[in-house]
């Protein structure tokens, strides 16, 4: 026996080599991989646990008839039925619609248009920014109730509109003003928060590509439609999804400021959903406009996921 | 010789009993002050814990409770409400022996006519009501006084009365737009557009639902009533439906604020807010008369109540102390008045001079013993929805009257058949 192959002589009474298909099994990166599952278990739990599982649940409890206090007595597609026979669910499909459209197209251009002016540098650019971003900071409640006094007949908004002549709106009563009061709103705490995401995106647009450009006479017109849009898409992306999924989620803007009216014109799929559940306690129909609207949104979000890819494709 | 009380005994074991109640200051502070002490001064072996929850809220805390399985032994509810819970089989009835009677008959005539109609159900008594009211008419005195009218000799007696009334109170801007109202209708809000619009309704022969719990608010009456509604904004010209202040959150703000002229309210909803928010109208600065009727000799208007209810889901001997306790805290209904200014209707309340101090308690009581209680169906919530919109529909979409109507029939039916 030479002297290597006894070095490497497994002494006495140690363990039997292990197969070779178990060395292939546990590679270094499948074990950094699972190092990375059991790190991520807690957030995976606690999700599957308060996120996944209810929805779970409540696409099972669709399917059934439940008032909370007597037992779920299954009924098929009942629920569904009556959703697509239900004049006002459409309304609020609709009405949901028309807040989502209102908010997220001007939101978008507004948080673009104050990320554009906050990357600039001019004197007092922090505080501004800090100004700006105050609405964010407050709880949505507490801007709803604001707004309600703002938006009175009496109140702020048309007493400052009286200045210029405007007449007084009643801007909550009002079917053709209460949805754009509830956009008002909106726009007002959503604009500046995603100012913030399009701020944080452009700082990661390297500077190199303006000044290059600038050299080879690129206007700033030119610059922002060929290195700032093209550059910042995935923002643009991030942007649009996120705040297409918080528009059709809104809830507490509708129930204070106006209850879903006037005439139900207010009343956004979400508030349906809760006065379905806990006003009419009907535990299953209101699953199953939870369900219609997760796949209304899925749908779109899915849409913009291809529309996005296809255009960084072409 | 008169027939001796039967006797009612709480048992001797150490009892909690859980009362779960809505936040209401006078209340809250009545019972947590008087009836407890009271209650465990008499039984030491029973304790009660008391909590409270906001009005919207504290429905659904009694249902997640009782989902969850730790519902209360007592509970507050809505006179609505009681049906559902009924149904479920959640609720115990009356037990007359707590209240020194051998019989439901009994405890019934103690109480004013017709106003336990809501409670009983089966011909079962579940509840009774520490507060029950009924809408009146509102009349600002100021309002009156400045267009040189007197309160009392030309308050409105029909609904003629209150037309040529809102026309002359009625104040408008340069522009033309109403600033002031002389009279208008609640809007935006399903619960006092159906207190308001259901008795006209009622007071034109028609109803909302039929015998069957069929639909029939798209009849004549149903028609002419919210039409009638709808004239004093298309053909009297005296409200603007936009131009308020009130709020579901607030719903009386109009009247408070002085906006409106004349108001349909109950007392109970009255008093808190124009003693806090208007003291100078609430010390004299109103007036109320009984509402206005189409027809006098079937008069109508409409009757809404609080009670505490009995969890049938407790264990036995929480529910004779919890039986014990209510009879306790309704025991004086003088003092619900004086103490807490709500009206829990008995006759005792009636003769009491109480109520002969309380101003305008005849007013109230004269429309409370001819109001007629909402529909005992579990679906009146999306029926009271459902008829808010249909008014609301008419008044800001200016939608047809009968092809409102027929939709709301339509939701009827389509709610009456989903679960």
């Amino acid at each position: 026996m030479s002297a290597e192959r006894s070095a490497h002589a497994k002494p006495a009474g140690s363990p039997a080599p292990r197969s070779p298909s178990h060395h292939r099994f546990l590679t270094y990166h499948r074990v950094i991989n699972l190092w990375g599952f059991v790190f991520c278990l807690p957030a995976l739990t606690f999700f599957g646990a308060f996120k996944f599982w209810p929805m779970i649940q409540a696409f099972a409890l669709s399917f059934f008839a439940y008032d909370l206090l007597s037992a779920p007595e299954f009924t098929g597609l009942d629920n569904y039925r009556s959703l697509a026979s239900d004049p006002t669910f459409r309304q609020s499909l609709l009405a949901s619609f028309e807040y989502v459209v209102g908010t997220t197209l001007p939101a978008w251009v507004i948080a673009l248009g104050l990320a554009l002016i906050f990357n600039q540098r001019f004197p007092g650019r922090t505080l501004f920014r800090v100004v700006y971003f105050m609405p964010v900071l407050i709880t949505q409640i507490v801007v709803a109730v604001l707004w309600k006094f703002l938006f009175n007949a009496n109140g702020f908004v048309n007493s400052n509109l009286a200045m210029f002549g405007v007449p007084r709106i009643e801007w909550l009563t009002d079917q053709n003003t209460a949805m754009l009061a509830l956009v008002i709103v909106a726009l007002w705490r959503l604009a500046p928060y995603f100012m913030l995401v399009f701020l944080a995106g452009l700082q990661n647009i390297p500077q190199e590509y303006y000044e290059a450009s600038a050299l080879d006479g690129a206007s700033q017109s030119a610059q922002f439609r060929y290195i700032t849009m093209p550059l910042l898409k995935p923002t643009i992306f991030l942007v649009v999804v996120m705040t297409m999924l918080f528009s059709v989620r809104v809830f507490l803007y509708p129930l204070i400021l106006t209850g879903g009216g006037p005439a139900g014109a207010t009343r956004v799929v979400p508030l349906a959903i809760y006065e379905t559940a806990f006003k009419f306690l009907k535990m299953g129909l209101a699953s199953a406009m939870a369900t219609v609207l997760f796949i209304l949104v899925m749908l779109l979000t899915v849409l913009q996921f291809r529309l996005f890819r296809e255009d960084s494709a072409s | 010789m008169a027939a001796a009380k039967p006797s009612f005994s709480v048992p001797t074991t150490p009892i909690t009993l859980t009362v779960w109640w809505t936040t209401h200051p006078e209340q809250n502070a009545y019972l947590k002050g008087t009836i407890i002490p009271r209650f465990q001064q008499k039984h030491p072996n029973v304790k009660v814990e008391f909590d409270t929850a906001p009005t919207n809220q504290i429905e659904q805390k009694v249902l997640a409770g009782f989902a969850g399985g730790s519902g209360p032994d007592i509970f507050w509810a809505f006179d609505y409400s009681v049906v559902p819970y009924v149904s479920k089989g959640l609720v115990t009835p009356v037990d007359p022996v707590a209240y020194g009677y051998a019989t439901q008959d009994e405890v019934v005539n103690t109480f004013m006519a017709n106003t336990l109609n809501g409670y009983i159900i089966g011909g079962k008594l579940y509840s009774l009501p520490f507060q029950e009211n009924s809408f009146s008419l509102y009349i600002n005195n100021r309002h009156f006084k400045e267009a040189g009218l007197d309160p009392v000799k030309d308050a409105p007696k029909t609904w003629d009365d209150v037309i040529s009334l809102a026309q002359k109170l009625t104040k408008t801007d340069a522009s033309g737009k109403i600033t002031r109202h002389g009279f208008r209708w609640a809007v935006g809000n399903p619960t006092w557009i159906y207190y308001q619009i259901v008795p006209i309704i009622q007071q034109l022969g028609g109803d909302v639902l039929d015998a069957n719990n069929k639909c029939i608010a798209n009849s004549d009456a149903g028609v002419k009533a919210v039409q009638f509604r709808n004239d004093f904004v298309t053909k009297y010209k005296t409200e603007d439906p936009a131009v308020t202040l009130n709020t579901p959150a607030a719903p009386l703000e109009d009247f408070v604020k002085e906006a409106v002229s004349m108001w349909l309210t109950s007392s109970a909803a009255s008093d808190p807010w124009m003693r806090t928010g208007n003291p100078d109208l609430f010390n004299g600065g109103y007036s109320a008369v009984p509402v206005p009727q189409f027809n006098p000799s079937k008069p109508a208007t409409i009757v809404y109540g609080q009670s505490a209810l009995i969890s049938a889901r407790s264990a036995p001997e929480k529910q004779i102390a919890s039986q014990a306790f209510l009879a306790e805290a309704l025991a004086d209904s003088t003092e619900w008045l004086t103490r807490v200014g709500v009206v829990s209707p008995t006759k005792r309340l009636r003769e009491s001079q109480a109520a002969k101090n309380y101003p305008y308690m005849d007013t109230f009581l004269t429309d409370l013993e001819r109001a007629r209680f909402v529909p005992r169906i579990v679906q009146y919530p999306e029926v009271r929805d459902a008829f808010g919109r249909a008014v609301d529909r008419v008044v800001f979409n200016k939608a047809d009257v009968k092809q409102s109507l027929d939709e709301f029939c339509s939701d009827v039916g389509r709610t009456l058949g989903t679960r």
